[in-house]
């Protein structure tokens, strides 16, 4: 998006076959440095901690959780921007117990839960009238989790959408999730 | 023949005929009585393993909705077509198979002095802390002892530390297929070590004492006489090494590096992520027929008669 405006890549989960492929690519040329694509938030802890890795994309959690280990560690939003996961409740069709549901959705956005719940689990709050609750929880949390950074910092941030065949712009040649998947696997080989 | 029913069980008159017909029958066809103790096992064997196996073949052959998920019944070759033109597959399913291998004959070469040690040299007391020994690690999870191998081979892991003080350079084997080779060596090692110690115990010592009657010093007669008589109990153990680090994916995960993926590993993530449960079990057809060909080599080399 940055590096080759050329491409004309608006979104990186709307890709088409050439912005996907010149993506994968790069992923590959990028093997050689890689020591470990992991798949538990421990492992790359365990990476850090043990001076096998000096570089990773990674959650709040696992910074906090370094640091807090006094491991010299230190996470930034490069130039380019990052992406973003959004963890969500979901209400399943079939419920016999809508308004139920309703209640516990509305339980879990207040300040308080939401406070507790970004603690726990290491994220950030939805609601930013949890940052208070925060604070008083364990002091420097809000900051610690960005909870009460500004809009302009969350615009940086491309938060995941499941990739499908319809791209933003009316087209319909994007790569969908199965070709992701099958490219993932292939690159790690 | 009443004499072999107790009648201190007390069963009253009409039950107690009813089961002295059944023993009566039983006695007088022998065929029944293998089928009424066979056949409950083997009713259980085939509705809960062959069933399984059988579905997974089966579902192989459908496909996935990509927008749904929703798996679609319709037959096709299609699964395998992928499978077949895939350089991955190809690449994770040889990886496997190597390393596999490798497990296998590294466990072999640890194994067999052990085993001779055990079952040969050493006295009753000797064997008996040996036996403990091979068999302690069984007792602690899996994970623990995977885990307990990254603190040894890390970056800054008790292997490098001890090569430093002796002034030896740093081996980078963290998070590589060696890793996951000297792990998998490590983890099935008892696996190994048994069979070719039940192989070598049955070795009669006058096999041993004619030998030397006719002349052969020691290592012929390794090679002429013990070596062809435990030559089944490696064989058997290395159906356990094979097959178990064939079918692996956690070791991998844990140890493995940039690339390192076991054909499990394509399977779990193809289910997990990608939810498209037929490519996963047409893959997992791969380790079976693999299995199954290595089975009928080992059968052929006698190793179903030292298990």
């Amino acid at each position: 998006m940055k590096h080759k405006p050329s491409l004309g890549i608006k979104d990186p989960y709307e890709l088409n076959s050439a912005q996907f492929t010149a993506t994968i690519n790069l992923l590959k040329q990028q093997k050689p440095l890689i020591k470990k694509y992991w798949e538990l938030a421990s492992d790359e802890i365990d990476l850090f901690k043990n001076g096998d890795a000096v570089v990773g994309a990674a959650w709040p959690y696992q910074t906090n959780t370094l640091i807090a280990a006094k491991a010299p560690v230190k996470d930034l939003v490069p130039s380019e921007g990052a992406t973003g996961w959004l963890d969500t409740w979901m209400v399943s069709s079939h419920t016999k117990n809508l308004p139920c549901a309703y209640q516990w959705l509305a339980y879990v956005s207040t300040p308080k839960v939401q406070a507790e719940q970004a603690i726990y689990f290491g994220e950030t709050p939805v609601n930013s009238k949890a940052c208070a609750i925060m604070d008083t929880l364990s002091k420097g949390s809000c900051a610690q989790y960005h909870a009460n950074a500004p809009l302009k910092y969350f615009k940086q941030i491309y938060f995941w959408k499941t990739p499908i065949a319809a791209c933003g712009n009316g087209q319909n040649n994007c790569m969908d999730y199965t070709q992701w998947q099958q490219a993932w696997t292939q690159l790690k080989g | 023949m009443a004499a072999g029913l107790d009648p201190a069980q007390g069963l009253s008159g009409p039950r107690r005929g009813a089961r002295r017909r059944f023993g009566g029958a039983l006695w007088r066809r022998p065929w029944l009585k293998g089928l009424s103790l066979l056949g409950p096992p083997s009713v259980a064997f085939i509705a809960v393993y062959i069933a399984a196996l059988a579905a997974l073949f089966v579902s192989s052959f459908w496909s996935v909705n990509a927008f749904t998920g929703v798996t679609v019944h319709t037959w096709s070759l299609n699964n395998f077509r992928e499978l077949w033109h895939g350089a991955t597959y190809h690449t994770v399913a040889l990886r496997t198979i190597s390393i596999a291998a490798a497990v296998t004959v590294t466990d072999a070469i640890i194994a067999f002095p052990f085993a001779y040690f055990m079952a040969r040299l050493a006295g009753p007391r000797t064997r008996a802390l040996l036996f403990v020994l091979v068999l302690l690690p069984l007792w602690a999870s899996y994970l623990a002892r995977v885990y307990a191998w990254r603190l040894i081979l890390d970056h800054d892991g008790i292997l490098n530390w001890s090569l430093q003080k002796v002034g030896l350079p740093a081996a980078n084997i963290a998070y590589t297929n060696t890793a996951v080779w000297i792990v998998f060596s490590y983890i099935w090692l008892p696996f190994m070590i048994l069979p070719v110690y039940a192989a070598l115990e049955r070795i009669p010592h006058s096999y041993i004492e004619a030998s030397r009657d006719l002349g052969a010093k020691g290592g012929r007669t390794l090679r002429s006489v013990i070596i062809p008589l435990a030559l089944p109990g490696v064989v058997a153990g290395s159906i356990f090494t094979f097959s178990l680090t064939l079918g692996d994916y956690i070791t991998p995960i844990l140890v493995g590096g940039s690339s390192s993926q076991f054909i499990g590993n394509v399977v779990y993530d193809t289910v997990n992520q990608s939810s498209n449960l037929p490519f996963a079990a047409a893959y997992a057809t791969v380790p079976l027929a693999v299995m199954g060909a290595y089975l009928l080599i080992a059968r052929r080399l006698g190793a179903f008669e030292a298990l």
